[in-house]
């Protein structure tokens, strides 16, 4: 099977909380429209790495990175990049899902709002329609969009949440462990939806659960103490890994 | 391979308990098949009985076995060499339950068997038998001990298999050719010489779950054939 | 101790300290029930003010009017006489003692009342009307019920002559209780019966309002950019211990401040409403960025997250998302800001708001007094009647303070209803 064009690359990644070092050269190729998963035990810093993707690391003053990180071949910390055209790029669902206090259609319809993206009412109307149809959420929505966010069930919240990274049309979807706050069906209605969105976009999801990982990625990456130990194939990695450490992490040998 | 136990200690104490039963059943099989082979060699009667009740035992092992699997992979959800483990003991169990069917098959074809066998074909049987009976303690020796090599071994050693078989056969084809009246023993023996080559098989592929268990790779080649037995 | 005993014992404990908060919310009941009371029957009366009925006949000739005159004509005349003789005409006497007496019993200004009556009401000259005059304050005070009748005369404001003519005009019905209108209308004055809060009142609205839009966009953008954008190093350390500290600052130096710089340096206008409001502007600015910041600090850092997540600039997302949360918060403190405001006296003493003030102020560089100052200059008259106008200027502070706090409720209700 021909391997995808590479869409993002660290070299030599390096990220420093003041004198802390959390992640230490790290090297790694995420491919196009496939579903790359990062495990590790915690404070390995898988989140940090994704929180460089879309420089959501910037706000942290005392965080410095050295190294590069290149999507579509460009080094995304250059002066030159404007932090805010990359994250309407790079998309980012949390770990606790976050609606704006808003109505529903509002949540969906800030980021094309702030982009410019559409140009009259009809055309953010169909945007958010269709935001709210990929997420696998537009049948339970359709008839309440005025009603706030934070009254849907925490599955649905999170699937807002996907909507609303959907609505600036992202390339790359970063998700930080996006279901370890939901129940096993709104876990599973998540992970369906994984898998149809891979089809469009390039998503890294990180995740504690190596069962989620290997149910819904093709490519996966362990960190250990911030050191990016071992990365292949999804498939490789939970049949016959080829570091120690690896076997060790996920049967469940060391934590 | 590893140094660490698992954290939980219960998972521990579940795959060792896994990996004892069948060491258990392995060792049950062997004494099966080497019980059923005196048996044939010495035309012994008597122990036939004991050997044809003591398959009951393979099989309760058997079921044991499919049980202790299905809780792991429930409750376990086992990952990496675990997986490989687990599978592997389902599937040696399996190959293990037909080499003692094998077995008890044997023992049972010793009753209409007579006493006066020619010496030639009684030797060829036994050389046989000891081959398959070693191939099956090397086998069994590989999976507790890990061993790649010696899984190699038995691998290859299916070709001995072959040929020796082919050699027993060719002695029970003369034995029948001698006189009409031996027709029902030849058929009995014929019987007893497959069982062999087919136990020698079901070793070959317990040496092939082995080899996966370790490589983490299924063996690549055909496996080695001796000569042909379809008489 | 068993179990039992032990849980037994906590038990009571908690009954006890559920009783115990009960007394005290008993107790504060009873001592809020007893100030409204005091203040509420001692300030109703001033509500009311005393007339006596009068006939007026609005006589061409002694108000020395030409023939159609002119409304100039009106304003200008001369109602002394008129008013006089319209007096006298109550008691039928020529005794001109009793006379001198007669006119004691009304206001000072019963002849700018007539005046006023005409200006409205120009087809009636050379016609007679019933007026209700408004009586003097001791009058005012005797029909109240609030003066002693029964001590000796020489130690009476109204001597005993004077209580035959209030008896009879009391008989004839002339005396009533009508609505005090002069009390809203009214600057200060000498005269407790022509007294009121109209200038202090205004006075007061004014200086409100120029420190609300003085110190509120100030003080919300200062604790956005502080909270949100200012650099985290001692230098905003430094700034923000100043801040707290200066919320604690006793309301009088910000009068010396007022003084000093506002009066003194820049020269503004003495005892205005603009130097007071910008007085309480900047001590009110503390104490609304305080509860800005602590509203914006609240503000969850996912909602922040998801905003930039979704490609907000860092304005953006303080601006849209951080400030409308805060909102709740920080519109109570700015609302209990600008009561407190409401009712400081110590710096506008030092400014000057507690001249003597007799005209309504018709904008903020009018002099004019406020509503605390003025609780405070009544409340050193010897006069009866300032008694019951100080407890009345006290109601009407507390009104405005109770409502403020009621929006402020309502505000804070209502959009913590929409963010949720």
């Amino acid at each position: 099977m021909k391997e995808r064009k590479i869409k993002i690359k660290t070299e030599n990644l390096e990220v420093y909380y003041g004198e802390k070092q959390a992640l230490f050269d790290v090297n790694l190729e995420i491919h196009e429209k496939e579903v790359t998963a990062l495990i590790g035990p915690s404070g390995c810093g898988k989140s940090t790495f994704i929180r460089c993707i879309n420089r959501m690391n910037d706000v942290i003053d005392i965080c410095k990175i050295k190294g590069s990180i290149e999507i579509d071949g460009k080094n995304i910390n250059h002066k030159s990049i404007d932090v805010v055209r990359l994250r309407e790029k790079v998309g980012m669902v949390f770990q606790k899902p976050n609606p704006f206090p808003k109505s529903i259609y509002d949540n969906i319809a800030y980021g094309p709002k702030i982009h410019g993206i559409t140009k009259n009412k009809g055309e953010l109307d169909n945007l958010i329609e269709n935001s709210l149809r990929k997420a696998a959420l537009w049948n339970e929505v359709k008839d309440r969009l005025h009603e706030p966010g934070t009254s849907l069930s925490g599955g649905q919240q999170q699937r807002l949440c996907i909507a609303r990274a959907i609505s600036v049309n992202p390339e790359i979807i970063l998700m930080d462990e996006p279901c370890s706050a939901l129940d096993p069906i709104a876990t599973a209605k998540i992970e369906e939806l994984i898998d149809e969105l891979r089809e469009t976009y390039t998503i890294i999801i990180v995740t504690h659960s190596m069962a989620q990982a290997v149910r819904v990625s093709q490519k996966t990456g362990f960190f250990h103490l911030g050191k990016l130990i071992e990365f292949g194939t999804t498939e490789k990695m939970f049949k016959n890994p080829s570091n120690n450490m690896t076997q060790d992490y996920i049967t469940g040998r060391f934590g | 391979m590893n140094n660490e136990t698992h954290i939980v200690k219960s998972y521990e104490e579940e795959l060792q308990h896994l990996h004892d039963t069948l060491i258990q059943m392995g060792s049950l099989t062997e004494s099966q098949l080497s019980d059923s082979l005196e048996a044939v060699i010495k035309v012994d009667k008597e122990s036939t009985d004991k050997i044809i009740k003591s398959d009951e035992k393979v099989n309760k092992f058997r079921s044991k076995i499919d049980t202790q699997i299905m809780n792991l992979l429930v409750k376990r959800a086992p990952m990496a060499i675990d997986l490989r483990s687990t599978i592997s003991a389902l599937k040696i169990s399996q190959d293990l339950e037909r080499i003692g069917d094998l077995a008890k098959s044997n023992a049972k074809k010793v009753e209409p068997l007579p006493l006066d066998l020619p010496d030639s074909l009684v030797q060829s049987l036994k050389r046989l038998g000891d081959l398959v009976q070693k191939q099956l303690k090397d086998v069994i020796d590989s999976y507790v001990n890990k061993s790649l090599d010696k899984s190699l071994a038995v691998w290859k050693g299916d070709e001995k298999v072959d040929d020796l078989t082919h050699l027993a056969m060719n002695n029970v084809m003369d034995f029948l050719s001698k006189d009409k009246k031996n027709l029902a023993f030849s058929t009995h023996l014929i019987f007893v010489t497959k069982n062999l080559e087919r136990a020698g098989d079901h070793i070959t592929n317990i040496a092939e779950s082995v080899y996966y268990l370790i490589k983490g790779e299924y063996l690549k080649g055909h496996r080695p054939k001796g000569k042909d037995t379809s008489v | 101790m068993t179990k039992d005993q032990r849980i037994k014992k906590r038990h009571r404990a908690e009954a006890r300290f559920k009783l115990y908060g009960l007394l005290s919310i008993i107790l504060a009941l009873t001592f809020v029930g007893f100030l409204v009371f005091t203040i509420f029957s001692k300030g109703s009366d001033a509500f009311s003010k005393t007339t006596i009925k009068v006939n007026v006949s609005f006589n061409a000739e002694i108000l020395s009017l030409p023939s159609n005159p002119s409304l100039e004509d009106i304003q200008d005349a001369d109602y002394y006489d008129l008013a006089l003789e319209s007096i006298n005409k109550l008691l039928l006497t020529s005794n001109p003692d009793d006379e001198k007496l007669l006119k004691k019993l009304f206001s000072p200004d019963f002849d700018l009342e007539i005046k006023n009556y005409l200006v409205k009401n120009p087809d009636l000259i050379n016609q007679t009307q019933d007026i209700n005059l408004t009586s003097s304050d001791d009058i005012d005070q005797l029909f109240k019920g609030n003066f002693p009748r029964d001590i000796p005369e020489d130690r009476r404001q109204v001597n005993d002559r004077q209580l035959e003519i209030f008896d009879e005009l009391v008989a004839q019905d002339k005396i009533q209780k009508k609505f005090n209108n002069y009390f809203f209308t009214n600057g200060d004055s000498r005269d407790p019966e022509l007294a009121g809060i109209g200038a202090s009142l205004l006075g007061s609205f004014f200086s409100v309002v120029i420190c609300l839009i003085l110190s509120f966009p100030i003080a919300i953008l200062a604790s956005i950019y502080l909270e949100e954008f200012a650099p985290k190093n001692k230098i905003t350390d430094f700034i923000e211990i100043n801040i707290n500290n200066l919320a604690a600052v006793p309301s009088i130096v910000y009068g010396l401040l007022g003084l000093g710089i506002l009066l003194g340096f820049m020269n503004f206008p003495r005892s205005t409403p603009l130097v007071a409001g910008i007085t309480l502007a900047l001590m009110t600015l503390p104490r609304i960025i305080i509860p800005c910041r602590a509203s914006l600090k609240a503000v969850p850092p996912s909602i922040r997250e998801g905003a930039l997540a979704v490609g907000a600039s860092k304005f953006q997302s303080v601006f849209h998302h951080v400030v409308p949360l805060s909102l709740p918060g920080t519109l109570s403190g700015t609302i209990i800001g600008l009561a407190q405001a409401l009712g400081e006296t110590a710096p506008l003493i030092l400014i000057g708001m507690v001249a003597f003030v007799v005209d309504i102020p018709g904008s903020p560089i009018d002099p004019a007094s406020s509503l605390p100052a003025q609780v405070y200059l009544w409340s050193e008259s010897a006069e009866r009647g300032f008694v019951e106008k100080t407890s009345a200027t006290i109601m009407i502070l507390l009104t405005f303070l109770i409502v403020m706090n009621f929006i402020a409720v309502y505000l804070r209700q209502k959009f913590e209803k929409k963010w949720n």
